[in-house]
């Protein structure tokens, strides 16, 4: 009796072992064994913060004060705005083709998406429907005889439905996106 | 005789006549509301873009009485074309330009002037809808009592039918436990947190007046009176304070371990006390087989502790890495803008969302709902509290900067396929034998990249042709230090 019972019982392990997997979900973090050190003791950038009546770790500037390094942009999002920096605003570099490689790659991370790899504005989120407005073109007339300086204000500042971008692209990426805008983009289709 | 067939006549007459006259009206009525429909339509295809009625200025001005204010042949001329209006001088084109910070409006050329009337009639047509005045406060202060809590919960599983109609119990969608794959409905405890919030909908409006596409055509037959509503905000107020169920699953590992234990346990028995079974290799076979499963399965699960392989928690927003990174196919430096400089690849701020969602507020799988969530986190200043899921742990130094900026190392490296994932999970187990292998294989660019242009030593030996290439490890990638300081 018993002898007829033992092969079933082993196919079914064999079965069980074949499908075996981990017993975590995917909301489980798993077992930790004797942490030490492996947490920080500092609160952590994005963690809370019980100090703070915001709550966060990260704190603003205090008041009239301005980050280590950080030139704040102090051109208005406005036609005036625009204007003013495009005649004050000089380009800091030289059109070198180390510049124009970086502008270049930067370019394609933060604009190529909407503007499109040839600067006709039809950049993939476009033309994929995604994104309902036909992004400005920078071969326009009005692009191709603006200066360097109001491309750069437009990324820092943001124009028409365009958010400012001088929080995510550091000042010297910007002037270099701007350099490879005149000198490749446009320079080619002329 | 004749008087009859004439009755008859008559009545033929009529019942045609009305007929007729039925089916006029029906025509009548539908070509309106097919112009109705074609003015909605067109509106949100090309003006709601830039445009609100009702709610206030976009980009472009409020359109809520424009009808009113402006004559129909202008307000034709400038949606025909804005451009050549204010060009000719028109003062109030001009005056309307400069009041809008003279962001030009775009022509609509390819539109035909009956098609701009519809547009125009839509809007002049357009009322806000009646708020239905509701009696009872369905947010309130004090509480609800557990029986209408219990009432409501009952309704929203389905167990008590509505009134007024609606088949489809709420849970079928909204779910009140979480699955292995991504749910794109809001779940219960979203749709309680998004209630009970100032800037979050009231629950009498949102299930009244759907506001997305999606929304209206699943809420069709739901009618709710009063009541209904009163006992739902009940039930939902009280899940807002306890969160999505997690899901179980069944441990097959553990099931596994404890049936070779007893199987293991009863051979041991057997061999030493019983003796039921004559072939002793039995015995021998289920002790090695068990020994051997139990082994292994202590060193998986001893290998894995403090390591997260895996791990995909459900965030406080529905983001897809399939849909931006995958389908859109934005560059993964977009939104993570500082890995290239920093130790942290950085949680993007709403900021970077709003670049685009303040245009896009409808999501392809979402609706409308968890993108409104940023606008909620944007107007309130209240963070989105992301689930961190790669963390080294303290005792290492890992930095973005280094791996990014000076190894060139593509993202998908070590995340894997972040452009297939709806819901991100942690990829590579981030242990030490991981990182050291790579530091072994990789050969670091050593001839163009600036980084390494003091390596004086390594780079007069290559000239001299002692190697080709360089690997981390030669350049000091395997010594303690590099990591652990």
């Amino acid at each position: 009796m018993k002898k007829t019972f033992y092969p079933s019982i082993i196919a079914a392990i064999g079965l069980l072992l074949t499908t075996t997997s981990c017993d975590r979900s995917r909301n489980d973090k798993g077992y930790e064994y004797f942490p030490d050190m492996a947490h920080s003791l500092a609160y952590e950038t994005y963690a809370e913060n019980p100090n703070f009546a915001d709550g966060n770790t990260m704190r603003e500037p205090a008041e009239n004060t301005i980050p280590r390094e950080i030139m704040p942009y102090t051109y208005p999002n406005t036609p005036e705005g625009r204007a003013l920096a495009a005649a004050e605003l000089v380009n800091p570099l030289e059109a070198s083709p180390e510049n124009l490689l970086k502008g270049k790659e930067q370019y394609k991370i933060f604009c190529e998406s909407c503007h499109g790899s040839l600067g006709d504005g039809n950049g993939h989120l476009f033309t994929s429907k995604r994104y309902a407005i036909k992004p400005a073109s920078l071969l326009s007339e009005k692009m191709m005889a603006a200066p360097e300086s109001d491309i750069f204000h437009v990324i820092s500042a943001g124009y028409q439905v365009m958010g400012a971008h001088a929080h995510m692209i550091r000042p010297d990426d910007r002037w270099r996106i701007a350099m490879f805008v005149k000198n490749e983009l446009q320079a080619n289709t002329k | 005789m004749i008087q009859t067939t004439l009755n008859q006549g008559y009545r033929q007459a009529k019942v045609t006549l009305s007929a007729l006259l039925t089916i006029l009206l029906i025509a009548f009525f539908a070509s309106e509301t097919r112009a109705q429909d074609q003015g909605k339509q067109l509106f949100e295809k090309n003006c709601q873009v830039c445009h609100k009625l009702g709610g206030g200025k976009l980009v472009g001005p409020e359109l809520m009485g424009i009808t009113q204010l402006r004559e129909r042949e202008w307000l034709v001329k400038f949606i025909r074309n804005s451009k050549e209006l204010i060009d000719s001088g028109d003062p109030l084109a001009v005056k309307v330009f400069e009041e809008n910070n003279k962001i030009p409006m775009q022509a609509f050329t390819n539109l035909s002037d009956a098609e701009i009337n519809s547009i125009i009639d839509y809007i002049g047509n357009w009322k806000p809808e009646e708020k239905v005045e509701f009696a009872v406060d369905v947010n309130k202060k004090d509480g609800f009592t557990e029986k209408e809590i219990l009432r409501g919960e009952r309704m929203f599983h389905g167990l008590i039918p509505f009134e007024n109609g609606g088949t489809t119990a709420c849970f079928s969608c909204h779910y009140t436990q979480n699955s292995d794959t991504i749910n794109w409905n809001p779940s219960a405890y979203d749709l309680a947190v998004a209630f009970m919030e100032e800037d979050g909908m009231k629950i009498y409006e949102s299930l009244s007046e759907p506001t997305s596409e999606v929304m209206e055509k699943a809420h069709r037959e739901y009618k709710l009176t009063g009541e209904e509503i009163y006992h739902m905000a009940a039930y939902l107020s009280h899940i807002s304070g306890h969160g999505t169920e997690q899901f179980k699953i069944f441990p097959k590992k553990l099931m596994l371990f404890i049936l070779f234990a007893i199987l293991m346990t009863l051979a041991l028995i057997d061999l030493i006390f019983t003796k039921k079974l004559k072939y002793r290799f039995i015995h021998l076979i289920i002790l090695a087989v068990g020994v051997a499963v139990h082994f292994n399965i202590a060193m998986v699960e001893a290998q894995n502790l403090s390591r997260t392989k895996d791990y995909a928690p459900d965030q406080p927003i529905k983001f897809s890495h399939a849909v931006h990174a995958g389908e859109n196919q934005i560059d993964c430096r977009y939104c993570h803008h500082i890995a290239d400089f920093s130790k942290s690849a950085g949680i993007p701020s709403n900021d970077v969302c709003l670049n685009c969602h303040n245009v896009v507020l409808t999501g392809t799988n979402s609706g409308k709902f968890e993108i409104n969530k940023i606008h909620r986190a944007a107007k309130t200043g209240k963070p989105v509290e992301w689930i961190r899921i790669h963390n080294m742990q303290e005792h290492v130094f890992f930095s973005h900067a280094q791996h990014v900026n000076a190894g060139k190392i593509d993202c998908e490296t070590c995340h894997g396929p972040v452009a297939e994932m709806d819901i991100m999970k942690q990829f590579s187990d981030l242990s030490m034998g991981w990182c050291i292998d790579c530091h072994r294989d990789t050969k670091v660019n050593f001839k163009d990249n600036q980084y390494y242009s003091t390596y004086m030593k390594l780079h007069e030996e290559i000239k001299a042709g002692k190697f080709d290439s360089v690997t981390v490890e030669q350049i000091g990638g395997l010594d303690c230090m590099k990591c652990h300081y």
